[in-house]
C-alpha cells in the first residue's frame, strides 16, 4: 500500500492524463494494485494507459472510486442514494462503465452495475427485455420463436 | 434500494459472455428462463455447461430449500429466510395423492404419476421455467412388474439425466430387471445384471457423481440389507459393495454428504434414536472404503426421526403434533454435520408430506 500522498497517472483512449491519489485507485482496483504492488510503476515516469477507457468514462470512475473512498463511513442509505445518482446515465454510458470496471476490475462498480442491469431485466416481457438489450436480431426461427411463446406465454 | 429507470432510454450494446454469465448467476430461474429466450445466443450461452454448472452451485448455496408436497401444489421453503414458493401441480398429473417423487435434482422434478401398476407414467418438470417431458416407462410384454423403483441422475457435467428402472416378474422370482432411460437417446434399454445380484432393491436411493447409489436387500423376507449397488451410468456397469455385518439390520437410508455418498442407520427403540452415518469413499480404480463419520442421539416420538438430507445439512422432524383433522404441526430441526451444530428451523403447519 501507498501512502495517500502519491499520486499516479492514468492515461485514456484520448490520452489524456488523469492524476489520482494512488490509495484510492489501489483501493478499488485489483488490476491497479497489482501494478503497483509489483513494483512495474515507476512513480517518476509512468502512466498507466487504459486504450479501452474514454476520457468520459474514466473520470465517472474515479469520480465513483474516490467518493467511496472519503465516504466509506457513511451511512448505507445515503451511499446508495449516490450511487443511484452515479448510474444516472444513458445506457451506453452505462455499458462503457461496465466494460471500464470490468477491465480494471473495480469490484463493487460492477456489482452495482450488475444489480442495475439485472433490475432492467427482472419481470419483464421478452420484447421489452431485447428492446433494452439491443437484441435486434434474435436468431430463432420462426418456428423455434413459435414455440417458445406457446410454451412461455407468460413471458411473452 | 432505488428503482433505476435511466437506462430505458437507450439501449445497451450487446453484452460479452463472461459477463451475461457473471450478471445471470446471481438471479433467479425466472429470469435465466426468460433470458434464454431473448436470442439464439443467449439460450447458448444459458444452456452451456459453463454457465449451468456454475449457476447451479451458486443457487443452490444461496438458496437450499425444502421441497413440501401440498395437495395441489409444491411448496418451496427456504429454511434460511422462511420464504415459501407454490408452484401448482400440473393440470395433467391428475390425483396429487398418487404422484410419487423419484428424484429432484438441477432444478427438475422428476415424478410418477397415475399409480395404477401398469399405467404409471414418468415426468420431469422443472417447476421454475415450466419446461417439461413426459416419459412412459419401459414395456414389458406378458408379465406383471413386481416391486418397481425408479431412480433419477444426472451425468455429470451435463444437462443430460437419465433414470434407472428395476422391478422383478413375480413375487417368489429372485431375479432382478434393470432398465436405463437416457435423455438423448428418449428411450429405455436393458442392462443386464450380474450374478449376486438377487434379491430387491429398496426404493430409495443416491445418485451422485454420476453414479446412483442403490440398497440390495436379501434374505426371506428381504429384511436384511445386504450390499449396497452402484451403478455407474457412464461406464453402464454395476459395482456390489458388502454392508458390514452390524450395519446390517435396523433401519437403513442414503445419504449425500459432502460429495460422498454416505450411509445412515437410525435404529430406534420406544424412547431414543441413535443417527449414526458412515461415509463411503471411493479410492481409486471404484474401491470404495467406509469410515465412520457421526453419531447422534435423540428422542424418539411417532414421526422421527425423519430425515432430510441436504448435503452437510440433516433436518430433523422433531415434534409432530395433530392440531386439527387435516392440520400437523411439524417442528424441523436442522443438524448441521460438520459443525455438529443443532437448532430449531422451523415450525411447519400442514398435512403434508416433506420430501426433501
Amino acid at each position: 500500500m501507498g501512502s495517500p500522498l502519491k499520486k499516479i497517472m492514468l492515461c485514456s483512449s484520448e490520452k489524456e492524463i488523469f492524476s489520482v491519489e494512488e490509495q484510492v485507485m489501489v483501493q478499488h482496483s485489483v488490476i491497479i494494485n497489482n501494478m503497483i504492488e509489483d513494483g512495474s510503476y515507476n512513480y517518476e515516469e509512468s502512466k498507466i494507459p487504459l486504450d479501452c477507457v474514454d476520457s468520459k468514462t474514466l473520470k465517472k470512475v474515479i469520480d465513483y472510486c474516490t467518493y467511496h473512498t472519503h465516504h466509506h463511513n457513511d451511512n448505507q442509505e445515503d451511499l446508495e442514494a449516490w450511487d443511484a445518482q452515479f448510474l444516472n446515465v444513458d445506457s451506453n454510458g452505462l455499458y462503457d462503465l461496465l466494460m471500464a470496471a470490468n477491465y480494471l476490475e473495480i469490484r463493487n462498480l460492477l456489482d452495482l452495475i450488475y444489480r442495475t442491469i439485472k433490475n432492467m431485466i427482472k419481470g419483464k416481457k421478452i420484447d421489452e427485455i431485447r428492446r433494452i438489450l439491443n437484441i435486434k436480431d434474435h436468431g430463432f426461427t420462426p418456428e423455434e420463436e413459435e414455440q417458445n411463446r406457446k410454451e412461455y406465454p407468460h413471458f411473452y | 434500494m432505488k428503482n433505476y429507470d435511466v437506462a430505458h432510454k437507450l439501449a445497451i450494446p450487446s453484452l460479452p459472455k463472461d459477463l451475461i454469465i457473471y450478471i445471470l448467476c446471481k438471479t433467479d430461474p425466472a429470469t435465466v428462463c426468460r433470458c434464454k429466450l431473448l436470442s439464439h445466443d443467449w439460450r447458448k450461452t444459458l444452456s452451456a455447461f459453463e454457465f449451468v454448472s456454475k449457476y447451479y452451485q451458486l443457487f443452490s448455496k444461496a438458496h437450499p430449500s425444502i421441497l413440501i408436497h401440498g395437495k395441489n401444489c409444491f411448496i418451496r421453503l427456504d429454511p434460511k429466510r422462511g420464504n415459501r414458493l407454490f408452484f401448482p401441480l400440473l393440470a395433467e398429473l391428475g390425483d396429487a395423492d398418487k404422484l410419487m417423487v423419484i428424484g429432484i435434482e438441477n432444478g427438475n422434478i422428476c415424478l410418477s404419476y397415475n399409480m395404477l401398476q401398469h399405467e404409471a407414467k414418468i415426468i420431469v418438470w422443472n417447476a421454475f421455467t415450466g419446461s417439461k417431458r413426459q416419459i412412459l416407462p419401459p414395456k414389458f410384454l406378458g408379465f406383471k412388474v413386481f416391486f418397481p423403483a425408479f431412480a433419477f441422475a444426472y451425468f455429470p457435467k451435463s444437462m443430460h439425466y437419465c433414470i434407472l428402472h428395476t422391478f422383478k416378474r413375480n413375487l417368489q422370482e429372485d431375479f432382478i430387471f434393470y432398465s436405463v432411460y437416457s435423455f438423448e437417446d428418449q428411450q429405455w434399454t436393458k442392462i443386464s445384471a450380474s450374478e449376486g445380484m438377487r434379491g430387491k432393491v429398496g426404493p430409495d436411493y443416491v445418485a451422485e457423481n454420476g453414479q446412483i447409489f442403490l440398497i440390495h436387500f436379501t434374505g426371506e423376507d428381504y429384511q436384511f440389507a445386504d450390499s449396497i449397488l452402484i451403478y455407474s451410468i457412464i461406464k453402464k456397469t454395476f459395482y456390489i459393495l458388502p454392508i458390514r455385518d452390524r450395519y446390517r439390520s435396523k433401519c437403513q437410508f442414503l445419504l449425500r454428504y459432502q460429495g460422498f455418498f454416505s450411509f445412515l442407520s437410525h435404529p430406534k427403540d420406544e424412547n431414543n434414536y441413535t443417527i449414526c452415518i458412515w461415509s463411503i469413499i471411493n479410492t481409486k480404480d471404484e474401491c470404495f472404503k467406509w469410515k465412520s463419520t457421526l453419531k447422534l442421539k435423540g428422542l424418539s416420538t411417532y414421526d422421527n426421526p425423519k430425515l432430510f438430507v441436504d448435503n452437510d445439512l440433516i433436518s430433523l422432524v422433531d415434534d409432530t403434533k395433530q392440531t386439527g383433522i387435516d392440520l400437523k404441526e411439524i417442528v424441523l430441526s436442522r443438524f448441521h454435520i460438520a459443525n455438529q451444530l443443532r437448532g430449531i428451523m422451523f415450525t411447519v403447519f400442514s398435512g403434508l408430506k416433506l420430501l426433501k
